[in-house]
């Protein structure tokens, strides 16, 4: 369980890393203390319940952009409406980065790894993994866009139908860190070997490579 | 040792639950569909027992809805087949009635559009 721990940590850090950039995450890993690698010692972790540790009052604080970008998809007051030109440049600035609106190259990559590391009695569970919907450039709602709340759509193709509750249990726990990293949450759809594909129309897939 | 069955009703009118999709939209589009599901499928069943907890809820929290979707879309295909193209999308579930080894949703859901 340990050895779970420092993985999913490993991989925060490098979420981290790739959301605020060396400094800010070396700031947030300074105030969480784990640079010295005692996972064990500073929290628990069982698979269901996730006990908060130091560290997410960091990211927290951190994200207070997030909380101004909902403000701006709900419209709830004037500046948030001459701000959201500004949040639109933005996301596109970022699209051009990983072909995914608001999700950076680096983010993208350490979901990936993240994923395509999920196995089941030692083999790779997930054969890929493709990101669709409004954070991919669809527009079938017309909206022109993702809101900052939108979630990131996943296509998960899995090797064996018999893993499929396994994935899905992973995919919640990553799909937790990735909320509280990024405030906004993932949507897995699987892809079954035996069955028709699920049917998704009017959208891109964005491979997301490790 | 419930069942293994999936009971689908759209606007008071059965339907084939091979051909319902599902992608939580909290705010459904195009929507303007109501669902009833009952779930008799041990897993399933199990599965929403973890996430709701037994009883009646009401509107519960989108991450539990997003979480349920994502699960009852994947094992609802292994449990009984996917027929394409859909019919339906599950979008919401506004209403969980969870008794001992069956499971009813209440919801909005979307008619498929095809390209």
């Amino acid at each position: 369980m340990k050895l779970t721990v420092w993985l999913r940590l490993r991989w925060l850090m490098a979420l981290c890393t790739a959301l605020f950039g060396a400094t800010l995450f070396s700031q947030a890993a300074f105030a969480c203390n784990i640079g010295s690698f005692r996972p064990s010692i500073t929290f628990t972790y069982d698979g269901q319940n996730q006990t908060k540790t130091a560290c997410d009052g960091a990211l927290v604080s951190v994200f207070n952009y997030d909380s101004k970008a909902v403000l701006i998809a709900d419209g709830k007051e004037n500046r948030a409406a001459e701000a959201s030109g500004l949040f639109a440049k933005f996301v596109g600035f970022l699209a051009a980065d990983s072909g995914l609106i608001g999700v950076t190259s680096g983010e993208s990559s350490a979901l990936a790894r993240q994923i395509y590391g999920i196995q089941v009695n030692g083999q790779p569970a997930v054969s890929s993994v493709e990101a669709f919907g409004s954070r991919a450039g669809s527009t079938f709602r017309g909206l022109g866009g993702p809101s900052a709340t939108s979630d990131l759509d996943l296509r998960i193709t899995l090797t064996d139908p018999s893993h499929f509750s396994a994935v899905n249990a992973e995919m919640n726990e990553i799909g937790t860190m990735f909320q509280s990293a990024k405030g906004f949450p993932l949507e897995p759809t699987y892809v079954i070997p035996g069955l028709p594909p699920p049917t998704l129309l009017q959208t891109p897939f964005i491979p997301l490579k490790p | 040792m419930a069942e293994l069955f999936f009971k689908l009703d759209v606007d008071g009118q059965n339907a084939d639950p091979r051909k319902l999709e599902c992608q939580f939209q909290n705010d459904p589009y195009p929507g303007g569909h109501r669902y009833e599901l009952i779930i008799g499928e041990s897993e399933t069943v199990a599965h929403a027992r973890k996430i709701f907890g037994a009883g009646i809820h009401r509107n519960p929290a989108d991450n539990q809805c997003r979480n349920f979707l994502s699960f009852l879309g994947g094992m609802k295909a292994i449990k009984i087949g996917r027929e394409n193209p859909p019919q339906f999308w599950v979008n919401t579930i506004d209403e969980v009635d969870l008794s001992e080894d069956i499971l009813l949703l209440k919801g909005v859901c979307s008619r498929h559009v095809s390209a």
